[in-house]
């Protein structure tokens, strides 16, 4: 498939941009003033995922189209979307008898760590898939796929969805995803077994005295910049923090306009410092009174402060969906976010500001932000 | 286009077997379980074989076969 292109030079920013018709490539050099806009790629597909493999010889955009009609798959470039490659026959696909078919790929996730080739991908149905070719192929991870509590696991709005994968920074035995609705689960053994961790997360949609995995719906889930030990959790109602890997979470949603929402943010280079989109409720999935702010922390969760200087204060009705928040890891960081009225919007200086960079695209479901090398 | 079959076979055989010749055919009608998607309608002699036999519809050397989209919204 042939579409327009951008050209970045080495240092420059690009974002990908997924949305329920298509996506799109921002590119910007580092001072993020001035976007420009390559696409749309996937024209009339969702696209639910994106990541860039940054490999100076050969880097690669990765993204997660589905069709309604002819279904989903990851495809990827390797000229920053002049051109996309499809496998002819998919590339992520239940076992046959296992009664499960691919309805989306949520999440896709480089882990270098393990492998310069290696690239998880989540799926609903909630699954787990490796490649070990930079996302051509990938196989089941069979452990996740035929976990015993699988059967207590519920499809939330969006599906049963695997949505974050966060192979850790320095141990790379180690694996915690996010699933919605079952929670955090996390592997200690390169993914050979997984053990739940929602312990100290409440349940709101169920009976306390359940399981607390059946309806535990993790929203998203960060590390730490400095310490992967420490995770932040933006769950469906609640806001946690784990100091010991996911094996125990406290609540940090004090200080906060709500307790609900879908992405977060973890600064990729400051300690204790995280970023998220407060939605009013679970049952009104918009601006707390109209107002766009995001909320940062600088001390892990224990206060935090509204950053909306750019952002729409009044008469703003959209909501942020999980995937559509994200950063780069430039100084100062820029953040950016999608909103499902198509707007996208940047900050160049952690937030202190913001500019919209685009105003009609379709429903943003994933905004993934990389630096060239 | 036409598909050489010697004996009959079912619809869901037919596509796995046209999409050698046609790669991604068969991911874009079947899904992974080889069960025809839920938005794709496919007309085995004029009959929506989702109300036949789904992917085991017997096809024949002379049966027509029509692939449609299913008419969407949004």
């Amino acid at each position: 498939m042939k579409a327009e292109r951008i050209t970045p030079r080495s240092g420059d920013v690009i974002m990908m941009v997924g949305t329920v018709k298509g996506a799109f490539i921002f590119c910007s050099d580092r001072n993020r003033r001035q976007f420009r806009i390559a696409g749309p790629y996937f024209k009339g597909q969702a696209v639910y995922s994106a990541a860039y493999l940054p490999d100076r010889r050969a880097p690669r955009i990765l993204m997660g189209n589905k069709s309604e009609h002819w279904g989903a798959t990851v495809s990827w470039s390797d000229d920053f979307g002049a051109s996309w490659n499809e496998p002819a026959d998919g590339n992520i696909k239940f076992p046959v008898g296992s009664g499960l078919s691919l309805n989306a790929v949520w999440a896709l996730e480089a882990a270098p760590l393990i492998g310069s080739d290696v690239v998880f991908a989540g799926a609903d149905p909630a699954s787990l898939y490796r490649s070990d070719d930079r996302g051509e192929t990938f196989h089941p991870v069979e452990s996740l796929l035929n976990h015993p509590e699988r059967p207590y696991w519920l499809p939330g709005f969006g599906g049963l969805c695997l949505h974050t994968i966060l192979p850790h920074p320095r141990d790379a035995k180690r694996i915690v995803v996010g699933i919605s609705a079952a929670g955090v689960y996390r592997s200690d053994d390169g993914g050979e077994s997984w053990t739940r961790r929602n312990q100290g997360v409440r349940i709101e949609a169920g009976p306390p005295q359940a399981p607390n995995f059946g309806p535990q719906c993790a929203h998203k889930l960060r590390y730490d910049a400095k310490n992967p030990a420490r995770i932040y959790l933006q769950n469906h109602p609640g806001v946690y923090r784990s100091d010991d890997g996911g094996d125990s979470w406290i609540d940090i949603a004090a200080g906060l306009p709500s307790q609900f929402g879908f992405p977060l943010v973890a600064h990729p280079s400051r300690a204790d410092t995280a970023y998220l989109i407060p939605l009013e409720s679970d049952h009104f999935r918009v601006p707390p009174e109209g107002a766009t702010k995001v909320w940062r922390t600088r001390d892990a969760g224990t206060s935090w402060e509204p950053l909306g200087n750019g952002l729409p204060q009044r008469d703003a009705y959209f909501s942020v969906l999980r995937d559509a928040f994200t950063s780069d890891s430039l100084d100062p960081v820029g953040l950016y976010f999608g909103t499902r009225g198509g707007q996208l919007f940047a900050s160049a200086d952690e937030g202190e500001s913001w500019t919209s960079i685009a105003d009609w695209l379709p429903a943003v479901l994933c905004v993934k932000a990389a630096v060239v090398a | 286009m036409q598909l050489p079959l010697d004996m009959g076979i079912t619809i869901g055989e037919a596509f796995v077997m046209l999409g050698r010749d046609y790669p991604g055919i068969r991911q874009r009608v079947l899904d992974d379980q080889n069960n025809i998607r839920r938005h794709i309608n496919v007309f085995v002699d004029g009959q929506n074989v989702r109300f036949a036999h789904g992917g085991a519809t017997q096809v024949t050397h002379d049966s027509e076969v029509w692939i449609y989209p299913a008419l969407s919204g949004g």
